[in-house]
């Protein structure tokens, strides 16, 4: 692939990571949610092999994996988390992997909802939206294709800080814990594409270290899901966060 | 053994003795007969009585054993600032929080016996209070925490500071009711998305070093190189790491989650977040704050006006919920916000005296705060109360049911709000000597702002000394209820010690040769203000 082309396709599958992001945070039910995410994690996931393909870029490509992992990790252990139930040996939690999200579906259908209007919750990710872009243009002074004043690319960076914020705005925006998770794991792939995107040169040690945080980060977030949200919904007897309102800050 | 050896030495073993008291205590659980009778029936199993015993010994004594390598540290560091094994950089600073952790860590060990009892007399099935799980939980716990001031590459801290949250949060839902995993649950969420800006702030320092040669983000290396960064992405890079490392460290508006975590956590382990986890956080910034200072060569402009902003709002937002009537749990985890932001203040700042004054004040909170904690678990035993309870009207005629633990209370209690001759008055009283020094060498418009802040200051600090005060003689004074238990003068010991700990250091800051504890701190204030041991 010509290397003109390259920046602007990886341009062209931010803005659509971008829409996914909004689409997630207007969704009415956590199904949405969750295939659109994952739709995202493998348009991120391709986006990492473009930018791979860049001059003195290769050494990103081990990055891959973790949006990889997401994608096909996600669904099982959010299922996990729905379907109330105390931890199990191993054997048992990994074969509840397989069937919790087909079990959770139904719970699935029935939350998503937003504590705001979808007119008001259209219009505070609107303006979200245009602040990151705001902000990475004045950061870059709006150039494109790695050529900005750092060398960073503007629209991706636009694109991550506004995950971030989108992510951010999901999670204070929606009803129920496996939305909040969603709207986290939005705001980790900002972080992610920020990654992708920023570091520049053919520094591998660098790269392999921020990889490493990452997946760290990921599997921290995924642990705690495991460890923490079964036992918190089976107590409380819910997902829904306003049933998690016994302290009061 | 030789002389450069043994920090070395000292160095490795702070890290292997957690780990081996993890494994140990894990080992222990292990050995736990099980059965009809839960009688030992061979000679690889004991009893539970005697394997709780064990872990207790094990973590006190690791605790211990730390304590006294940070002591053997203090003094060749002080002398030659570095120690540089791998990816690990441990210098007067990086000394100075690892005493922190371990002085805090050994006074919480003696409790976590105490504490567990409790939880078995009140609270539901032993396997919901499994012994063997706190300890290894609180061990990891002090490791990662042992590990933070230590690491050199700043990713790799990221990582350290990240592993603290994740031992931390399951501590803190130990209990496994509701209310704990509530505030587990928030505590993860909110700390979650907060790292994840210091990770970006993280990431954009990267991103300023220039490029050639070879980048790194070990510290020690990016000194040097600070003034060769590009300005723009340094400071965005510290605006993330202060919001994104500013959440962990419980400053507002970020705070939400600490008096939830801090009140539910079982109180040995709220020690340690209030004395210790959140200076790890401190600790980050602090390494944050020196390259940045060194690559804007603005006199510190830039990070002063964003930390005094900081540590300004955390103080004023604290007030009033120190004020209102609340557990005393959650007024306690108030305290740490408000002394948080006048650690934020002191920093922010930025002379050598003010820096002083402020790492000064890390120790004598965390000093404090612990006694608080371990005191006030002592009386929420006796009471009888369930451990996680809401029932906070029964906490009252403390000096007449628990006399000595009431006076513990009190004095405590007056030392956590800044009275003489407590250590936090000295400390306080320094910050706010190096603020009207600052307010008068600057010119006129902003000797205002620094003395409407100084202002600010002062009547925040007294409030919440009012609000405190409130707060204890609620608790301290009238008729106890029925059925209080009587307290443990051996439990009690130790918080003797911690109390005229903190009394010492309000009228003096030791300095015999061994534990030159003043040079310590003044070296940390030079390697913060300048990165280095010698400023220009």
């Amino acid at each position: 692939m010509s290397h003109e082309l390259l920046p602007a396709l990886t341009d062209l599958l931010s803005v659509l990571i971008l829409l996914f992001a909004l689409s997630i945070s207007s969704a009415t039910t956590v199904k949405d949610m969750i295939d659109r995410y994952r739709g995202q994690a493998l348009i991120l996931a391709v986006i990492v092999l473009l930018t791979a393909t860049e001059p003195q870029r290769a050494s990103i490509l081990p990055v891959i994996v973790v949006p990889l992992f997401l994608f096909f990790a996600v669904k099982p252990f959010l299922g996990r988390a729905t379907v109330t139930g105390p931890g199990a040996p191993t054997v048992r939690f990994w074969r509840s992997l397989l069937s919790a999200a087909q079990e959770a579906e139904i719970t699935w259908l029935q939350q998503g909802a937003s504590l705001r209007s979808p007119i008001i919750s259209a219009a505070i990710e609107l303006v979200l939206t245009v602040v990151a872009f705001i902000v990475a243009y004045s950061l870059t002074g709006g150039q494109q294709g790695g050529a900005g004043k750092s060398g960073i690319d503007t629209t991706s960076l636009a694109v991550a800080m506004a995950l971030l914020l989108l992510g951010l705005f999901t999670m204070t925006n929606k009803k129920d814990i496996i939305s909040q998770i969603i709207g986290l794991l939005v705001v980790e792939h900002g972080l992610f594409l920020a990654a992708v995107k920023i570091l520049k040169g053919p520094n591998l040690g660098l790269a392999l270290d921020f990889v490493l945080s990452l997946i760290v980060y990921v599997a921290i977030t995924l642990t705690i899901l495991i460890g923490i949200l079964p036992d918190l919904h089976r107590r409380s007897g819910s997902i829904e966060l306003d049933k998690q309102k016994q302290l009061k800050g | 053994m030789s002389w450069p050896a043994l920090p070395t030495l000292c160095v490795v073993l702070l890290l292997v003795a957690p780990l081996a008291a993890t494994a140990l205590s894990a080992l222990i659980g292990r050995l736990i007969a099980t059965g009809e009778a839960a009688r030992p029936h061979g000679p690889l199993q004991i009893s539970r009585m005697q394997a709780r015993q064990a872990q207790e010994v094990v973590t006190f004594l690791t605790c211990a054993l730390s304590l006294g390598l940070t002591l053997l540290l203090i003094g060749p560091v002080t002398e030659e600032p570095v120690v540089s094994l791998y990816a690990m950089h441990v210098d007067a600073l990086s000394v100075y929080f690892v005493l922190l952790v371990n002085v805090v860590a050994l006074f919480a060990s003696l409790y976590i016996g105490p504490y567990l009892d409790a939880l078995g007399e009140r609270h539901a099935p032993v396997a919901d209070a499994d012994p063997t799980r706190f300890h290894v939980l609180f061990n990891l716990f002090h490791l990662t925490m042992v590990f933070v001031p230590m690491v050199d590459n700043l990713v790799y801290l990221w990582i350290a500071v990240e592993f603290t949250t994740v031992f931390s949060t399951l501590l803190i839902g130990f209990r496994r009711d509701q209310r704990a995993l509530e505030a587990a649950w928030k505590y993860i969420i909110i700390t979650s998305t907060g790292i994840i800006f210091a990770l970006l702030g993280t990431l954009f320092l990267a991103n300023a070093i220039p490029e050639g040669g070879h980048p790194t983000m070990n510290w020690s290396q990016l000194i040097p190189l600070a003034k060769k960064l590009d300005q723009g992405f340094v400071r965005l890079s510290f605006l993330f790491i202060l919001v994104g490392y500013g959440t962990k460290a419980g400053f507002a508006p970020m705070h939400p989650w600490l008096p939830d975590g801090h009140g539910e956590a079982p109180y040995p382990v709220s020690a340690l977040l209030s004395g210790v986890l959140l200076k790890s956080a401190l600790y980050a910034i602090l390494r944050f704050y020196s390259i940045t200072n060194l690559c804007l060569d603005d006199n510190g402009d830039f990070t002063s006006s964003l930390l005094l902003a900081s540590g300004l709002f955390s103080l004023v937002v604290a007030a009033p919920f120190i004020l209102k009537r609340n557990r005393f749990k959650r007024v306690l985890a108030y305290h740490s916000l408000e002394h948080m932001g006048i650690i934020t203040f002191g920093i922010g700042i930025g002379t050598d005296i003010a820096l002083f004054g402020a790492l000064l004040h890390a120790l004598n909170h965390a000093l404090t705060k612990a006694l608080m904690f371990l005191t006030f678990g002592q009386v929420q035993a006796s009471y009888g109360t369930d451990i996680g309870g809401e029932n906070e009207e029964r906490y009252v005629g403390v000096l007449r049911s628990m006399p000595i633990t009431g006076v513990l209370l009190a004095l405590g209690g007056l030392a956590l709000v800044g009275s003489p001759p407590f250590n936090i008055f000295l400390s306080e009283f320094i910050i706010l000597g190096a603020a009207i020094s600052k307010a008068a060498e600057r010119g006129s418009g902003l000797a205002l702002t620094y003395g409407a802040a100084i202002v600010l200051f002062v009547s925040s600090v007294t409030l919440i000394f009012v609000g405190l005060v409130r707060h204890l003689g609620r608790m301290l004074i009238d008729n106890p209820p029925d059925g209080v238990k009587r307290e443990s003068r051996l439990q009690l010991v130790p918080l003797f010690v911690l109390l005229v700990v903190v009394l010492a250091f309000g009228l003096t800051i030791p300095s015999p040769g061994w534990f030159n504890l003043l040079l310590l701190v003044q070296q940390s204030a030079t390697i913060v203000r300048c990165g280095g041991s010698i400023c220009p």
